[in-house]
């Protein structure tokens, strides 16, 4: 598995500009949450001029929650145009005897790290916006070091687990193909 | 494959000019949605992706719309036509799950008014009975004795025409009357005593004065402004002149507000920023549709369909995004229904469905254009050796 995973981290590395968008539509949905969850206090004060603090508050997170779901739909997008792109590559893998699984773990290196990567660095940007927001004054952050930590990791987590579930079907539906059809020309 | 789908008109221009639009409409329809279940990972992910998209946006444009819709019932039934509304400094609340306005402070108390002026103030808060909140208001003209309750006060608060009510130790008479929030008014005295001083005040000039904000300026300590999307500062009583503002009534631009302030928070921000990322997952999936079937465009290309290509992209893009709609939209619902149960009007999720649904076509179509400017960018032959 070691192997498998080495050999995924290479072949990312390969296409890494393939994972620019996927890992920035992540970046762009696990910034919003890290926002949402750090300013949690602040936005219910602002729920609260609406009249409703706790149920606007909750929706959200609720709707932030949905966009790294939309990031993690993006990067599941990415995954499957990358099996289509390595369809030759599956093949050799698959003729060659390679466990299934190994070639699963191999593909699925790629997106998980895009969203990762993405995830950690909407992360970061977003709590610098927060610090810089707090420092020039125009926001009041309430959150504590631990709070913005653990929203950065769950965020991060999230991500990555939302993306891998997304991706996992369009990958393992590639590696059951018959290496015989993975190697035919297409068309 | 190409070919088999679009059958014999197709391969011929001439034949397929003289097939009637809806005839073609039909073979594209047919051709796009076999396209579709050809790649089923691809199209699964693209309408969930848009659909999640549509569903942030239909939730953040019920609760906008919802403000909207029920600010104006609100301001009419709780302010009326006042022609100058003065709030306190701390401003006034809408409170969407009573549909009504509720003032944050003690009502202002004003100095240097013009005598003539007539001045009412209206008391208001949340008051609790039977274990159920509704928006007390206490005016000075209701007749002594009587507890004016609104229709949805009186059937969520179990009160009858004609029954009795005890609010602060003083017994009332129930008059049950139309209205759209969840209040009870009742004499100022009898509100005081429950809900102290928090309040506005309603000031009426005698008839033909004009000038009305100029006077109004003159009042130590007043803000005074005709924008109903300002707010008050915390320090200051703000007055409102409702009279004026051209094509739109005050009440109209003030619920407008209220709709604008959802739009404008980060519920708003985050709404937007979701349907840019919509749109991404479109133009990503197409384009992958687009290097996934190269050789299949270059053949179409080579026999003389290039424009073709975009009908095809623009067939496959309604049926996403037609599907993406309807799962997004029941999404969206089923959210709000959970997060927010009984707090939405029907009419409010009506009307921010519909207004998505004005984004979608916009955004079909350029979801579409853009992998086929791709395509037709290229030569067939160029096509045609893609492995």
């Amino acid at each position: 598995m070691m192997k498998a995973f080495r050999y995924g981290l290479r072949a990312a590395a390969r296409r890494r500009r393939w994972a620019v968008l996927p890992a920035a539509t992540t970046a762009t949905g696990a910034g919003l949450l890290v926002v949402v969850l750090c300013l949690l206090p602040d936005i219910r004060r602002q729920s609260a001029a609406f009249g409703n603090a706790s149920d606007l508050a909750r929706i959200t997170v609720i709707v932030s929650l949905v966009v790294v779901l939309v990031g993690a739909i993006e990067v599941a997008i990415g995954a499957t145009r990358a099996v289509g792109q390595r369809r030759t590559e599956i093949g050799i893998l698959s003729a060659s005897g390679t466990n299934p699984a190994n070639v699963v773990a191999m593909i699925l290196v790629e997106p998980v790290l895009s969203a990762v990567a993405g995830a950690a660095v909407g992360a970061i940007l977003a709590v610098a916006g927060i610090v810089a927001g707090g420092v020039s004054g125009a926001l009041h952050p309430a959150a504590k070091p631990a709070t913005v930590a653990q929203s950065v990791v769950l965020t991060v987590l999230l991500a990555a687990g939302a993306s891998l579930l997304a991706s996992v079907i369009p990958v393992v539906n590639a590696v059951r193909r018959p290496p015989v059809e993975s190697l035919q020309r297409r068309h | 494959m190409v070919t088999a789908a679009l059958e014999p008109n197709v391969a011929d221009p001439h034949a397929s000019e003289a097939a009637s639009g809806r005839g073609r409409g039909l073979k594209l329809l047919r051709f796009g949605v076999r396209n579709l279940r050809r790649r089923p990972e691809y199209t699964v992910l693209s309408v969930t992706g848009i659909a999640l998209v549509i569903a942030v946006v239909i939730i953040v444009q019920s609760i906008a719309t919802s403000f909207d819709i029920a600010g104006t019932q609100a301001f009419a039934d709780d302010v009326g036509n006042t022609p100058v509304w003065v709030v306190p400094a701390q401003g006034v609340t809408y409170n969407p799950a009573l549909g009504a306005l509720l003032p944050n402070g003690a009502a202002p108390s004003l100095q240097n008014l013009p005598p003539a002026w007539t001045v009412r103030m209206t008391l208001g808060g949340i008051w609790t009975y039977r274990g159920k909140h509704v928006a007390l208001y206490g005016i000075s003209t209701p007749a002594q004795g009587v507890a004016v309750v609104s229709q949805r006060a009186s059937e969520s608060l179990g009160l009858a025409d004609g029954s009795a009510i005890s609010i602060g130790g003083h017994r009332l008479t129930v008059r049950v009357r139309g209205g759209n929030g969840t209040y009870i008014r009742v004499p100022a005295g009898v509100a005081r005593s429950v809900i102290g001083d928090r309040g506005w005040l309603s000031i009426t000039p005698p008839a033909g004065v004009t000038g009305v904000g100029a006077a109004l300026s003159r009042v130590p300590g007043l803000m005074v402004t005709t924008q109903p999307t300002r707010g008050a500062d915390g320090r200051h009583p703000l007055a409102y002149v409702t009279t004026g503002g051209g094509l739109f009534t005050f009440q109209s631009r003030y619920s407008a507000a209220l709709g604008g302030r959802v739009s404008g928070s980060l519920l708003g921000i985050i709404s937007k920023i979701a349907l840019v990322l919509g749109f991404v997952i479109a133009v990503t999936s197409f384009l992958a549709a687009v290097y996934e079937r190269r050789r299949e465009f270059g053949i179409l290309a080579s026999i003389g369909l290039s424009d073709e290509v975009l009908y095809f992209f623009l067939m496959e893009a309604l049926i996403i995004f037609a599907a993406a709609y309807l799962v997004g939209a029941a999404i969206g619902i089923a959210l709000l229904v959970l997060v927010l149960p009984g707090q939405l009007s029907l009419s409010s999720v009506l009307q921010a469905c519909a207004l998505t649904l004005t984004y979608l076509p916009a955004l079909g179509i350029f979801a579409a254009l853009v992998p086929t400017h791709r395509i037709v960018q290229q030569r067939p032959a160029d096509l045609l050796r893609a492995e």
